[in-house]
């Protein structure tokens, strides 16, 4: 024990110390690479963060890109957006929505998966219906006819049950629960363990690299969404997630100039709304990364 | 002995079914969840498909319409723009399937080479950002920015002499093709990369060390030891992109499109939107044949990708 | 706390928070109806409701509340209404998936749905005939009163009766347009000449503060003091070829077009001569298609003409990101063109940015469309244009769905007949007058959006004029005071909508040529047969997009026209252009639009 890890020492020594010419020429190109990815996925978010902060008129007539506001600091986008009382409804709409989809869809993806993992008549069935779901649809109208008949159209239930999981994420975590050693499962089968102890207890927390993976594409996909709201519970604004609040916004702006007396600051709006809409995302997401992180290399060093 | 056969996976097909729910009644009791939403919200709408064999009408609704046949089928692919929006959904499919699904893997790779955290993590946060936009407002900055003077013109103009010009205006390929396949890489690079991150991120840390101190450097330790061991979840995600990829994410070219680029940027997708939904003449039943036949296509795509994976890996979906 | 206790949390949680959701959206709802049984509770699609500054529910409009304080119909049944209003920009989507489902309203807004007719054959509308005769007065004696309402709103079987199938909304005059070419005066002032006497002209603004105030003695080479004929466009144009030049405006242009080079109800292409590139009747009542005919090529000539002098966008087919009608607005609005397709909000002065750019002094005045004196053979010259968008008198309305077969139609009926009456007309065109608001005053809207003096007032030449708040409102306002939803009669010829005087005279620039020749969307459309319309559209279609792919590459010179256009006719003959012109020409016979 004590040989190894000296020599691990030796070797972590050995990666600050001695680093070859080519290894810092590599150092080099993966750090410019990594950055230059960094800067193209920030550079048109921080010209629509400054885009939101100009003054209308002179942005109206500004050519190319945006660093600084154009004609001045304003937080007139943003006063206009948040004028209006639907927009607090609708980011108290989507956090409730994105929490229920999460929760709801990553367990039936957990569930699910831990099922399809075990030996069963039903594995084999099972995913060759998840498999044909994954290409073959019945279109927009006969899903709608169907959720209406469970009488959810109008509720936030068509919101946050169907597309909570798909096939993929269902695949996906089978084979994180296929990944995890065979004798980890004998071993809690010796132990007494039932099935659910097994999967909750035992393999799920294994298992929860791939699964904060899907945690956050059901999150990020939930808050984006705006399609199905807009289909379900389009006459009820109550129920509408910031998405499609904004969507109207910006829709409902878009002819501003025909006005015979343009407010110049609305043209703002399209610009203010994407950050809106993306800034506690943006906040939120380091915590989260933070914890992600934790469970996945928990997850790594447990495997 | 019985150890043995609780986990010999093929012990199951050789129960009878009375045995199996006895034993692991609980496993089934697991399945009743997905069987019953698939059923329900997959399932039973499937009964749509119909559409497509009939001139569907909303007074004779689904199960009365009159019956004819194939007959929206050989409208679909007599149709005179017909090739030609085939060949384009190929190419770009092709493209998106391949350097559009490598992309992430890269990154994900150069990511794991770097020893700063700090700046990893940084970097990773920061190439997120695209995927919290919305694909609409995604097409509108594109647009923007690569119009005439739009900041990326006129950055290619000034940089590499590029002629001055609204890019997405460009009918001549293949400037629309590698467009549309830069906006998905930058949509995707970083959110599509978080799997293979945590994938590598487990790989074991004996393993590096060992090859480490055979000598190896760490772009020989990348290729033989990082990336053999990503390889089961590449082959996976492959299959699933190459099945999905004449499918999926067409519908952004409807906002990025105009009849001049149609010779370069008309997919099938498009093309039967066009038909099925233009000016005043709905034709459900149009669009529910294309439909069809891109989910056949798909599962041709899907089983071949499969098998291919399984003969050349050894492992593949199922 | 062990792993197990933790999931059982976990699970618990889960359950109360799938409880709470429900508990707490049972019980945000949609604005009920007090005063009315279900027999009269109607719900109401609406393509579109007003902007949610104001409130979120149409069913909040101040002018539908006051409407609906009263009883209605012989029993003065109370009526309330249930506004099914789809987010903006889902629209057409959300239409959709109600036709297909069947999942029908009481009443649809007649926006984007098919005709009347063939609603109720298609079975999304019923026939309401004997409804509107015994409880529309209003209706029945303004459709009677006008042969356009008439032949618009009602259909005549082979046995001389009358059959309503939806009501139409009604307008008492031409409406205005609120877009059409405007150009820069102030230019042709700067830098033109008297084209008869050489000497400058001389003009500008009286009074500074105001956009309208211009005044000078521009006149045309063709002698009036507005542009009329294609010459007068071109003398422009070399006046602002000189302006940009002498401004240091390069790479710029005179005029800008729309993306395929034409426009797809006529406008500008029609004045040679023909009338659009589709179909459209001559002045004998004849139907053409005009894709293939002289008047279209020499239109495009004229274009390419346009294009090679640089007169032209350059980019005109490349314009993916201007959303108003995909013209370079960008450059419009830094003032260095000097000519464009605009909208009411930019004439006059109002596009001077005060800034010392291009735009300082600007005065932009709209034009008619131009007469050909110049290109083609002579059959192409000197026709005035016949296919313009121009003002209609009647469009949209409401369809009532079978869904409300059984419900108290007559009290529907009768209420929505007031918008055909005097006083419901201008509640529905302008909002409630300062008495009706006076006696409203529980509903506080008005009053709060400083309209306490009702929305409209009564002027010294004794016409509705709007309120001052109204003209001058930057946002939708006026979309929130009045109930426009409403099927009604739009007032138009007694009402003073506080237009600038350049609008006005603009107005009179744009309104210069009826449409006598544009048929599609009218009642000769509306009138045919599901197959026949099926035929015609799916032609329609393809011709047009074909047209749209090719017709900018004549323009640019990237297809000739003594070799290609050939070949542009044979494609489009092998489309059955004359069978379809052949069917056309039976409703036109028939059914005539105007």
């Amino acid at each position: 024990m004590a040989r190894k890890q000296r020599k691990k020492e030796e070797w972590e020594n050995n990666m600050v110390e001695t680093k070859s010419v080519a290894d810092r020429i590599v150092d080099v190109i993966v750090y410019l690479c990594v950055a230059l990815v960094a800067l193209c996925s920030v550079l048109p978010m921080w010209h629509v963060l400054m885009s939101s902060f100009s003054d209308g008129k002179s942005l109206l007539a500004h050519v190319g890109l945006v660093l600084w506001p154009v004609g001045g600091f304003t937080l007139d986008g943003y006063s206009l957006i948040f004028q209006r009382a639907d927009i607090v409804g609708g980011y108290i709409n989507t956090i409730i929505y994105t929490v229920a989809f999460t929760v709801i869809g990553f367990l039936l993806s957990a569930v699910t998966g831990y099922a399809l993992s075990r030996d069963t008549k039903l594995k084999k069935p099972v995913t060759m219906a998840l498999m044909v779901t994954m290409l073959f649809g019945g279109g927009m109208v006969p899903t709608y006819m169907i959720i209406r008949a469970l009488g959810w159209v109008g509720t936030p239930w068509a919101l946050v049950i169907p597309g909570c999981t798909n096939s993929m994420y269902c695949i996906m975590m089978m084979n994180a629960f296929n990944a995890i050693p065979r004798e980890m499962y004998e071993a809690s089968h010796i132990d007494g363990a039932g099935h659910l102890s097994t999967l909750f207890e035992i393999t799920l927390p294994q298992a929860m690299n791939m699964g904060s993976v899907i945690i956050l594409n059901l999150a990020v996909g939930q808050w984006n969404s705006w399609l199905p709201a807009s289909i379900y519970v389009p006459n009820n604004k109550a129920l509408w997630p910031l998405q499609l609040v904004i969507n109207s916004i910006t829709k409902e702006n878009a002819d501003f100039l025909n006005s015979s007396n343009p407010n110049y600051a609305r043209y703002l709006i399209q610009f203010a709304v994407i950050i809106a809409a993306i800034a506690p995302i943006i906040i939120a997401f380091p915590f989260f990364q933070d914890k992600m992180e934790k469970g996945v290399i928990q997850g790594g060093v447990k495997g | 002995m019985a150890k043995k056969n609780a986990y010999d996976l093929a012990a199951s097909s050789r129960r009878s079914w009375k045995t199996e729910l006895r034993r692991d009644w609980v496993v089934y009791l697991l399945f009743v969840p997905i069987i019953v939403y698939e059923i329900v919200l997959h399932y039973l709408p499937m009964f749509g498909i119909v559409m497509a064999f009939e001139d569907y009408n909303v007074v004779d609704g689904y199960f009365h319409s009159p019956w004819v046949g194939l007959k929206h089928f050989v409208d679909l692919f007599s149709g005179e723009d017909f090739p030609q929006a085939i060949g384009n959904t190929v190419i770009i499919g092709v493209m998106r399937a391949t350097i559009g699904f490598v992309a992430p893997i890269i990154f994900a790779l150069i990511l794991s080479l770097i020893n700063s955290k700090k700046f990893k993590r940084t970097a990773q946060t920061m190439s997120y950002m695209p995927n919290f936009v919305a694909a609409v407002i995604v097409c509108s900055l594109f647009k923007q920015f690569l119009d005439k003077d739009g900041p990326l013109t006129l950055f290619l103009t000034n940089v590499f002499g590029a002629e001055n010009q609204n890019w997405f205006a460009n009918n001549h390929p293949p400037a629309f093709w590698i467009i549309y396949l830069l906006m998905g890489i930058w949509q995707s690079i970083g959110w599509g990369s978080i799997m293979y991150v945590a994938a590598i991120s487990q790989v074991s840390g004996d393993l590096h060390e060992a090859a480490a101190l055979d000598g190896a450097t760490r772009l020989q330790r990348l290729f033989k030891i990082t990336l053999p061991s990503i390889m089961p979840m590449i082959l996976m995600m492959f299959v699933i992109n190459v099945g999905t990829a004449l499918a999926a994410g067409y519908d952004n070219i409807l906002l990025l499109y105009k009849p001049h680029t149609y010779n370069v940027a008309d997919t099938v997708y498009t093309y039967t939107y066009r038909q099925a939904f233009g000016e005043g003449n709905t034709n459900y039943s149009l669009s529910a044949a294309s439909g069809l036949f891109q989910s056949l296509v798909s599962t041709i795509l899907l089983v071949g990708s499969n098998a291919l994976s399984r003969k050349a890996a050894g492992s593949s979906l199922f | 706390m062990s792993i197990r206790t933790k999931w059982i949390a976990l699970m618990v949680a889960v359950v109360v928070m799938l409880v709470g959701m429900q508990i707490y959206y049972s019980n945000i709802g949609q604005v009920r109806a007090q005063n009315a049984t279900p027999e009269t509770t109607f719900k109401w699609w609406i393509y579109s409701g007003t902007s949610s500054e104001y409130y979120g529910n149409y069913a909040e409009n101040p002018a539908v509340q006051y409407t609906l304080r009263r009883g209605w119909g012989p029993e003065e049944k109370g009526i309330a209404l249930d506004f099914l209003q789809p987010p903006p920009g889902s629209e057409n989507d959300n239409y959709t998936t109600m036709i297909v489902s069947g999942d029908l309203p009481d009443l649809i807004d007649a926006v984007i749905c098919e005709p009347p007719r063939i609603m109720v054959e298609k079975g999304y509308g019923i026939e309401i005939t004997d409804y509107v005769l015994a409880n529309m007065p209003n209706y029945v004696a303004l459709v009677h009163s006008n042969p356009v309402y008439f032949n618009n709103a009602v259909s005549v079987d082979a046995d001389g009766n009358e059959h309503y199938y939806g009501l139409t909304n009604l307008q008492d005059d031409y409406n205005a347009v609120f877009q059409g070419y405007m150009y820069r005066r102030d230019w042709i002032v700067k830098y033109g000449t008297n084209p008869t006497t050489g000497a400058a002209f001389t003009g500008g603004y009286t009074d500074p503060a105001d956009a309208d105030s211009w005044v000078d003695d521009v006149v045309f080479p063709s002698g009036g003091t507005d542009p009329k004929y294609i010459s007068d466009w071109e003398w422009m144009f070399e006046i602002f070829t000189r302006a940009q030049a002498d401004l240091g405006i390069k790479d710029k242009y005179c005029m800008s077009l729309y993306y395929p080079g034409f426009t797809w109800s006529g406008g500008l292409l029609s004045c040679f001569g023909g009338g659009v590139n589709v179909w459209y009747q001559d002045a004998e009542n004849k139907v053409h298609f005009g894709g293939n005919e002289e008047p279209f090529k020499t239109y495009l000539q004229c274009m390419h003409a346009w294009y090679e002098k640089g007169w032209l966008d350059h980019e005109f087919n490349q314009r993916t990101s201007d959303s108003f009608f995909q013209i370079d607005s960008t450059s419009v609005r830094q003032g260095m063109i000097g000519m464009w397709n605009g909208q009411q909000s930019e004439l006059g002065g109002r596009l001077d940015m005060h800034d010392g750019g291009y735009t300082e002094g600007i005065f932009v005045a709209g034009a008619a469309y131009p007469i050909n004196d110049m290109y083609g053979p002579e059959s192409c010259r000197n026709v005035p244009p016949n296919c313009v968008m121009g003002g209609e008198l009647t469009g949209g309305g409401v369809i009532i769905t079978p869904t409300a077969k059984d419900k108290d139609l007559a009290a529907l009926c009768s209420y929505l007949d007031y918008f055909y009456s005097e006083e419901g007309a201008l509640i529905r065109t302008l909002g409630l007058s300062a008495e009706q608001v006076a006696d409203f005053s529980e509903n506080t809207f008005y009053a709060s959006n400083g309209l306490s003096d009702g929305a409209y007032f009564i002027n010294s030449e004794g016409k509705y004029e709007k309120s001052n708040v109204l003209v001058t409102d930057s946002g939708q306002l006026n979309t929130a005071v009045g109930f426009n939803k409403a099927p009604g009669l739009l007032l138009v010829k007694n009402v003073d909508l506080g237009y600038a005087d350049t609008y006005q005279k603009s107005l009179d620039q744009w309104l210069l040529y009826p449409n006598t020749g544009f048929f599609q969307g009218t009642r000769t459309t509306n009138e045919m047969t599901q197959a026949d319309s099926k035929t015609c559209d799916d032609i329609r279609a393809k011709v047009l997009e074909y047209m749209t792919k090719n017709c900018a590459n004549f323009i640019i010179g990237q297809s000739n026209f003594d070799k290609d256009w050939d070949k542009w006719c044979t494609v489009l003959k092998k489309y059955k252009v004359e069978s379809i012109a052949e069917i056309y020409q039976y409703y036109v016979d028939h059914y005539p639009f105007q």
